[in-house]
């Protein structure tokens, strides 16, 4: 415990891994920000070539900071987590997925039905876990992986065995008066 | 390339020494064959595949920007 090392040293561990990865992907004109924040390191990346640095869904971008991670870990016994962006992408993804989980939201409280959110990854399954937490209405579960190995996650509504289930949902006004939800957060 | 999966798996690998890596370039496409100590395949490979995943996609990168392919087989 007594020997840990600082923040500092981390970040600048992690910051001559994440350079020589970028070295070796010839990414030639990249500079590096950090910044650390709750105990995560921050990585924004510069270049003219985001495109081919963040990939086809993040891809590129999220297998970087996959090994970083691997790589970090490896020198030491614990290590923060890192988080590597470029343009703003992890914001702007983020910003994106949780406006589709507020419409996935307002659909399921409106016809009933489960939705299935497109597929994502673990990050951002967890990240629409969370956001769901604290709605007592619905619940979240993620689904089996399909044929590509891709996971969903399904947001459903809880039961409440009390009510009997109206026959015909699909033509039934909606909002007002929802007799499953008791309360009706405008947010998430 | 060749540089980048070395400088990625030697880290990774408790015998480096051991580490072998292969290049086979075609015209369009270039294969990388690694072979490791049999302790070390796992680490490479990494849960469900993620680590040489992860290896794979970055050959990609590095290899859509020279126009051509770049494959990675782990040779046990």
């Amino acid at each position: 415990m007594s020997n840990q090392p600082s923040m500092a040293e981390y970040v600048e561990s992690a910051q001559a891994i994440l350079c020589e990865l970028l070295r070796l992907l010839e990414f030639n004109d990249a500079t590096l920000e950090s910044s650390v924040e709750d105990g995560q390191i921050f990585f924004q990346i510069v270049t003219a070539e985001a495109g081919r640095l963040i990939g086809r869904t993040s891809q590129t971008l999220d297998a970087i900071q996959f090994l970083l991670n691997r790589l970090l870990s490896r020198q030491y016994e614990v290590s923060p987590y890192c988080v590597v962006d470029a343009e703003q992408y992890r914001a702007r993804r983020r910003e994106k997925l949780l406006a589709d989980t507020a419409a996935a939201l307002e659909r399921v409280r409106l016809n009933g039905r489960p939705w299935r959110m497109q597929p994502l990854n673990a990050m951002e399954r967890r990240l629409i876990h969370q956001a769901l937490r604290d709605c007592p209405d619905v619940r979240t579960h993620s689904e089996d992986e399909d044929s590509d190995g891709r996971k969903r996650v399904v947001i459903s509504l809880v039961e409440t065995p009390a009510e009997p289930e109206p026959e015909e949902m699909a033509d039934a006004q909606p909002a007002e008066e929802n007799p499953r939800t008791p309360e009706t957060p405008e947010s998430i | 390339m060749k540089e980048l999966v070395e400088y990625v798996v030697r880290q990774l690998i408790d015998h480096p020494d051991e580490l072998r890596l292969t290049e086979i370039e075609g015209a369009r496409t270039v294969v990388y064959e690694l072979r490791c100590h049999p302790e070390d395949v796992g680490k490479v490979i990494g849960k469900n595949g993620k680590t040489v995943g992860a290896l794979r996609t970055l050959l990609s990168s590095v290899a859509s920007k020279q126009n051509r392919r770049a494959m990675l087989e782990i040779v046990e």
